[in-house]
């Protein structure tokens, strides 16, 4: 299943837009470091980040779903692999794996690890912004996509680069499946 | 002014050869100290490399302002950012480099050492490039004091690859 999701995701970036890798990191880095100017205090900022994230999300997932072959996922390890394989391939241009053991009993919660990550290139995190989630904004991305396909998820990081770990990781669990609120009807 | 001795420490108990690069210094384009790395031997006098990156200062401008005086035909000499020998003090060579937004780059080199021009060009070209990568971190003000760990161990391990 996961070489198939690589070369779906492989695919989809051979044929999307492509934009300068350093302009978006520099870019990516100018939008933090003004909403630090702007609200001060940093778990505020990881919030806002969060929000900002949320939005983007929402209108992710209908592209993501328009330009990529991937049918439904029956079941939420295949999720996981396609947000690892192919959503991040498509957008960031990096490719990101399940931790196999990460995975709980009920298969709700699994860790998603990033070995690279272009948001953080040349980014060093003073001291006192050390409680500072830097990519906080692809927490809210995640959160925001899943929700429009009925999957409430609770999405943070537990490690990043910019505090002295190798790779970035994030931990996503599945909080619910929202069901329509409109019953599907004959007519 | 950041003058780290746990780096000198470190270095006396390794080699014993005679170093090349004894010092450089990172200047903002306000003639602002924003970086000075001593790599010295011996102990010396740290003031003394601070009051020989200042002297590097005005030659700086001299030759700058001879480069601008100059016409149109050497104009593309101009431009050019490797700005060679300053002067020579002591048992010192005083090389510089400035940037196009006036940010100064000074090595100051042990004079009994045999340097390529080549050699130092190549460093400063090298050096230049670690200095950029420093100021695309969006935490870093441009023209404030440099602090990030990453230049410091970057900018010793280039020197410690060419002494």
């Amino acid at each position: 299943m996961a070489a198939n999701k690589q070369k779906e995701g492989e695919r989809v970036f051979k044929e999307q837009e492509k934009i300068n890798a350093e302009l978006f990191t520099l870019t990516y880095g100018a939008i933090v470091s003004q909403l630090i100017k702007d609200y001060e205090d940093i778990e505020e900022v990881n919030t806002q980040l969060e929000k900002m994230g949320y939005n983007i999300g929402l209108r992710l997932i209908d592209e993501f779903l328009a330009r990529s072959n991937v049918g439904r996922c029956h079941e939420f390890p295949e999720t996981a692999e396609t947000i690892a394989k192919v959503g991040f391939k498509m957008f960031l241009g990096v490719v990101g794996s399940v931790l196999p053991n990460s995975w709980n009993a009920e298969r709700t919660e699994f860790s998603l690890i990033l070995e690279e990550n272009p948001l953080v290139d040349f980014c060093e995190l003073p001291d006192n912004y050390s409680s500072l989630n830097y990519c906080n904004i692809i927490c809210g991305v995640i959160r925001g996509a899943l929700e429009m396909v009925q999957m409430r998820v609770e999405c943070r990081i537990t490690k990043s680069v910019l505090r002295g770990d190798d790779v970035t990781e994030f931990k996503i669990t599945l909080k619910e499946r929202l069901t329509d609120d409109i019953p599907m009807g004959d007519d | 002014m950041c003058i780290r001795d746990r780096y000198q420490r470190r270095v006396r108990g390794l080699r014993s050869f005679l170093r090349m690069i004894v010092c450089v210094a990172v200047v903002g384009k306000g003639n602002n100290p924003l970086y000075l790395q001593n790599f010295n031997f011996t102990p010396t006098n740290e003031l003394k490399f601070h009051y020989i990156v200042h002297t590097a200062l005005d030659v700086i401008e001299e030759k700058v302002q001879k480069n601008i005086g100059t016409d149109g035909k050497q104009a593309a000499q101009a431009n050019e950012m490797y700005l060679g020998l300053l002067y020579p003090i002591e048992d010192y060579k005083v090389y510089g480099y400035m940037t196009n937004t006036k940010i100064k780059f000074i090595v100051v080199l042990d004079d009994n050492s045999n340097d390529k021009k080549d050699a130092i060009r190549s460093f400063f070209k090298r050096f230049h490039a670690l200095y950029v990568d420093m100021i695309c971190n969006p935490f870093y003000t441009p023209d404030t004091k440099i602090t990030s760990a990453k230049f410091e161990r970057e900018a010793v391990k280039l020197i410690g690859s060419l002494n």
